[in-house]
C-alpha cells in the first residue's frame, strides 16, 4: 500500500505549498481537476499557477495561515473555475493547514478540500422553488382578498336593497292593521283590539330590525360620516326620556334625570346620539322590573361629556360585557326572551358613540342593575 | 264664504298602499285622487289642481324626482304643497327633493294612519316653505 498512490488518487482535494512564495510543491488529481488546472503548474508559486483563481479569493489567506500558525477553515467558498471549455460556478469546504519545522515557524501550508457544489445548489433549487411557491400562494391570498372585499361591499348592498323592500310589505301592513284599529271598518271589540295590537307591535319590531339593519350595512359600509353640529345634550335627553315616559310609566318603574343648571352643549350628530339615547333608556326599561327607578346622570367636565343610564334591572354578567356590543349577541337573562330584540341596538350604539370620537362602558353585575358610560369628547373651540 | 276643501294626489305605485291613503285621507274629509307613476301624476296634477302631493320615489315609467323635473313645484306651482314618501331613505334622493321644492320628506314606514294625517294637516296649515 503506497501512501502516495492513495493520496494521489483520493476524492479529496490535496495540495502542499512551500515558502514565502507558496510554492505548489503537491497537488493531486482531484485538486487540479476541482479547480480547473493543469499539472504544468506543480513547481510555481501559486499567484503564478491559480492567477484566475486568486482574483476570486483574497491571498491573505495563506499569509494568515504562515504568519499565525493556526489553521483556516472555510465552508462553501464560491469559486468560478473553468471545467472543459467553460467556466462555471463551484463550491468547496476547505481547509488550510500549517506544517511548522523544527523552529516552530511555518514551512508549509497543507491544502484540504471538497468540492460541494451539488449539495449548494439543490438547496439553492429548493429554496428558489420554495419562494416560488410562497410568491404564488401570496398572489392567490391577495386575490382572494380582493374577491372577499368584494362580496362585502356586495353584502351591504344587498342587506340596503333587501331592507328597503321588505319595508314596502311591512308598511302596508302598519296601514291596514292601523286602520282596523282605527275603527276605520267598524268598531273593534276589546278582543280583537288586542290582538291586532299584538300584531301591529309585532310589526313595529319587523320595521325596527329593518331600520337597525340598513344603519349597520350603511356604518359597515362606511357610508355613514355623522353630522356633527352643537347639540344640546340637556335638551336631547330630556326630549327622550319624555317620548319613553308612558311606556317607563306603564311598567310600574321611575326616571330621573340628574344635570347641571347650565344646558350641556356638545359636538354631535343630534339626530345618532338620539338614538342611541332611545335605545339605552329604552333597554333600561325593558331590562328592569316593576318599582324600579332609572337615572339619567349629565355631566361635564374637561374635554368631555358623560352620560350615565343606570337601571335597577337585571344587570349583567362582567363576563358578558365583552360580548355585549357585538352584532347579533343577546345575553340570556330572564327577560331576555320577554323582551324580544335583535341584538344589533348595542353594536349599532357603540358604532354610533365610536364614530364621535367618544367611548361607551358597562358597569354590570348579575342581579344588581346596570350601567352605561358614555362619553364624548368636547372639541376645545367650544 | 266656507273654506275649500283641501285636494289631495296620491302619488304611489304600490296598490295596496295606494289605496289604504286614499281611505285614510277621505275619511279625514280631502278631496282625494290617485296616481300610480310620474307620468300618470302629471295628467292628474293637470286635470284636479292639488294642493298637495303625497309623492313616492320609486315608481315604474317617471320616478318621482323626475316629476318634480317636469312639475316645477318652485316657479310654476309655488302653492302646491309636496310631501315626498320613500322607504329609501338615501340623503341623495332627500338633498334633490328638496331642492326640487318639496316641503317635507317621509319614510312611509313611519307613519301610521294617525301620523299620516298629522304630517298632511301640519304641512297644509303651515306656510309654503321659501
Amino acid at each position: 500500500m503506497n501512501i502516495e498512490t492513495l493520496l494521489a488518487d483520493a476524492p479529496i482535494m490535496i495540495a502542499v505549498v512551500e515558502g514565502p512564495d507558496f510554492i505548489l510543491k503537491v497537488a493531486n488529481q482531484s485538486y487540479l481537476s476541482a479547480l480547473g488546472v493543469r499539472s504544468a503548474v506543480v513547481g510555481r508559486p501559486v499567484k503564478v499557477a491559480f492567477a484566475e483563481l486568486y482574483a476570486q479569493h483574497s491571498d491573505h489567506l495563506f499569509d494568515k495561515v504562515r504568519l499565525s500558525g493556526k489553521p483556516y477553515i472555510d465552508y462553501e467558498r464560491h469559486l468560478r473555475v473553468r471545467r472543459g471549455t467553460k467556466i462555471v460556478d463551484a463550491y468547496f469546504n476547505f481547509a488550510f493547514q500549517p506544517i511548522k519545522n523544527a523552529e516552530g515557524t511555518v514551512a508549509q501550508v497543507c491544502l484540504y478540500g471538497m468540492e460541494v457544489t451539488p449539495q449548494v445548489q439543490v438547496r439553492r433549487k429548493y429554496r428558489q422553488d420554495k419562494q416560488k411557491q410562497l410568491d404564488a400562494q401570496t398572489a392567490r391570498l391577495l386575490q382572494q382578498n380582493d374577491q372577499l372585499k368584494e362580496l362585502n361591499t356586495s353584502k351591504d348592498e344587498f342587506i340596503a336593497l333587501a331592507s328597503h323592500q321588505l319595508r314596502t310589505p311591512a308598511t302596508g301592513v302598519k296601514q291596514y292593521l292601523g286602520m282596523v284599529l282605527e275603527g276605520y271598518v267598524g268598531p273593534v271589540e276589546p278582543a280583537q283590539e288586542e290582538f291586532l295590537r299584538q300584531a301591529y307591535a309585532s310589526n313595529e319590531r319587523q320595521l325596527n330590525t329593518i331600520n337597525d339593519l340598513l344603519q349597520i350595512a350603511q356604518i359597515d359600509a362606511g357610508k355613514v360620516a355623522i353630522s356633527p353640529e352643537e347639540c344640546d345634550v340637556t335638551a336631547l335627553i330630556a326630549a327622550v326620556v319624555d317620548e319613553q315616559k308612558n311606556n317607563i310609566v306603564r311598567r310600574g318603574q321611575t326616571i330621573a334625570i340628574i344635570k347641571p343648571k347650565q344646558p350641556v352643549i356638545a359636538w354631535a350628530d343630534s339626530l345618532r346620539l338620539r338614538m342611541v339615547l332611545d335605545n339605552l333608556i329604552d333597554n333600561a326599561s325593558k331590562y328592569s322590573g316593576e318599582n324600579t327607578a332609572i337615572q339619567v346622570t349629565l355631566a361635564e367636565s374637561e374635554g368631555e361629556v358623560s352620560i350615565a343610564i343606570t337601571d335597577q334591572g337585571v344587570g349583567i354578567a362582567p363576563s358578558d360585557h365583552s360580548k355585549l356590543f357585538q352584532k347579533f349577541s343577546r345575553i340570556d337573562n330572564p327577560l331576555s326572551i320577554a323582551v324580544g330584540g335583535n341584538g344589533l341596538g348595542l353594536y349599532l350604539v357603540k358604532k354610533l358613540i365610536d364614530a364621535h370620537g367618544g367611548s361607551i362602558k358597562v358597569i354590570s353585575e348579575l342581579g344588581q342593575g346596570t350601567t352605561f358610560m358614555l362619553r364624548l369628547p368636547i372639541p376645545p373651540e367650544l | 264664504m266656507a273654506k275649500k276643501i283641501p285636494t289631495i294626489l296620491i302619488v304611489e305605485d304600490e296598490n295596496a298602499l295606494n289605496e289604504a291613503y286614499q281611505i285614510i285621507l277621505r275619511k279625514a274629509g280631502y278631496n282625494v285622487f290617485s296616481a300610480s307613476d310620474g307620468e300618470d301624476a302629471l295628467a292628474k296634477a293637470a286635470q284636479h289642481t292639488p294642493d298637495l302631493i303625497l309623492l313616492d320615489l320609486r315608481m315604474p315609467h317617471m320616478d318621482g324626482l323626475n316629476f318634480l323635473r317636469h312639475y316645477d313645484v318652485k316657479l310654476q306651482h309655488p302653492d302646491v304643497k309636496v310631501i315626498v314618501f320613500s322607504n329609501y331613505d338615501i340623503q341623495q334622493d332627500i338633498d334633490e327633493a328638496y331642492e326640487k321644492g318639496a316641503d317635507r320628506y317621509i319614510l312611509k314606514a313611519w307613519a301610521s294612519p294617525k301620523k299620516l294625517l298629522k304630517v298632511v294637516g301640519d304641512t297644509l296649515a303651515a306656510p309654503k316653505a321659501a
